[in-house]
């Protein structure tokens, strides 16, 4: 138990860019992307017993991830106290926090992708994050076909944000 | 600026954000430690105890039908319950298969669709609400002849057929006659599909909460989520 919990927690680290994707994508507020963190780890903690490696970690966490944010986007499921704990899960490093945020075009994306539909937030998020048509298409439970007029669709929609903001 | 542009940015400040951030570890083994009452763990005990119930009111009525099958009346409306709560066990059979389905492993589209057809279980009630309104002119019928079978007296003879010269038995049955193809017919328009009928969504409305309906619009978008076409 031990050793599986020190593994969890090296795929964990060297993964943790999955997760904050995914609660930046989900959650507008400070604390609500913290709390939805704590949520995806409990629940990836809960799964990684049945987690064979057979399948990339990646993949898998994206799949637990996605569905967690999902449902408590949409407020169906919290299983853990988030008061409970005082420190936060995510913590930046230094001053880094105020560099980051200063960036105002990753800014403008991460608005349009929180703009999408549930399940087209997860698309896209997978679609930047370079996986394949086959992966994507696996994760979310639809045909490549699907996937592929999803992306071409949320290309368009945001291509025309993109022009109205440049004009 | 293009689209392209945008998303090679978005990347690659993902990557500084990946580097800049790290978790904590203290709250990370607090997270860990925790041990949580799962919600589904709950709601599959619910429903077990729920299907043990019909079970046990199936068995109860097939014990009478045996006892009963050479009389009509009585058997007849034995057999009008037990269709009643064959189609509820199997209902709530369905709902433990979904629950017991739900692992965050699986694909999105697959567990959302699961979620949202437990959060609209309660649609189902409404729907069998109405199919089993003439199964309320049986229960008397079963009980009384049940109790008197068992040389039940504390509640006197009160056996309905014979204290009603069997007019209760024809009303029942002209009840099933009328009611049954009304009420299956209401069973299969107010489902989850038609919402966009306006005294659907209306009956859905107020009959269960706006959880149920944001549930079953949410499950429609699933549906077309999975059906999108060139």
């Amino acid at each position: 138990m031990t050793k599986n919990k020190e593994t969890f927690l090296q795929l964990l680290q060297d993964n943790k860019g999955i997760i904050i994707k995914i609660c930046n994508s989900y959650c507008t507020g400070k604390d609500d992307r913290d709390d939805l963190a704590q949520e995806i780890v409990f629940n990836l903690w809960k799964a990684f017993e049945d987690y064979t490696p057979d399948f990339k970690f990646s993949s898998w966490m994206y799949r637990i991830g996605l569905n967690v944010a999902i449902s408590f986007y949409r407020k169906e499921i919290r299983s853990i106290k988030f008061s409970a704990y005082s420190e936060d899960l995510i913590v930046f490093n230094d001053e880094s926090e105020n560099k980051l945020e200063k960036d105002d075009r990753s800014g403008l994306l991460q608005k349009f992708i929180q703009e999408l539909k549930e399940i087209d937030r997860s698309i896209m998020l997978l679609y930047l994050d370079n996986k394949s048509y086959a992966e994507i298409a696996e994760i979310v439970g639809i045909t490549e076909t699907n996937v592929a007029t999803k992306i071409s669709r949320i290309k368009i929609n945001l291509k025309s944000k993109t022009r109205i903001i440049n004009k | 600026m293009e689209l392209d542009e945008l998303i090679t940015i978005w990347q690659a400040n993902d990557a500084k954000i990946a580097k800049a951030v790290k978790l904590n570890l203290k709250t990370l083994d607090l997270i860990l430690s925790q041990k949580v009452k799962s919600a589904l763990k709950s709601l599959l005990w619910q429903r077990i105890i729920e299907l043990s119930f019909h079970l046990m009111a199936l068995i109860l009525l097939f014990a009478f039908l045996i006892n009963n099958i050479n009389q009509l009346p009585y058997a007849l409306s034995a057999v009008a319950l037990i269709a009643f709560y064959s189609f509820i066990f199997i209902n709530c059979l369905k709902q433990i298969q979904i629950i017991i389905g739900i692992e965050n492993n699986k694909n999105i589209v697959s567990i959302q669709t699961s979620l949202m057809k437990i959060q609209t279980h309660l649609l189902n009630f409404i729907r069998l609400s109405v199919l089993c309104i003439p199964t309320f002119l049986s229960y008397p019928i079963v009980v009384a002849k049940a109790f008197s079978d068992l040389n039940i007296t504390v509640f006197g003879d009160f056996d309905v057929v014979k204290k009603t010269n069997g007019t209760w038995w024809y009303v029942e049955m002209i009840a099933y006659l009328v009611l049954i193809p009304l009420g299956l017919w209401f069973y299969k328009q107010v489902n989850t599909k038609n919402i966009h009928k306006t005294w659907v969504a209306q009956i859905i409305k107020k009959s269960s909460s706006t959880r149920v309906t944001k549930a079953i619009e949410y499950l429609n978008e699933l549906d077309d989520v999975k059906t999108v076409a060139m």
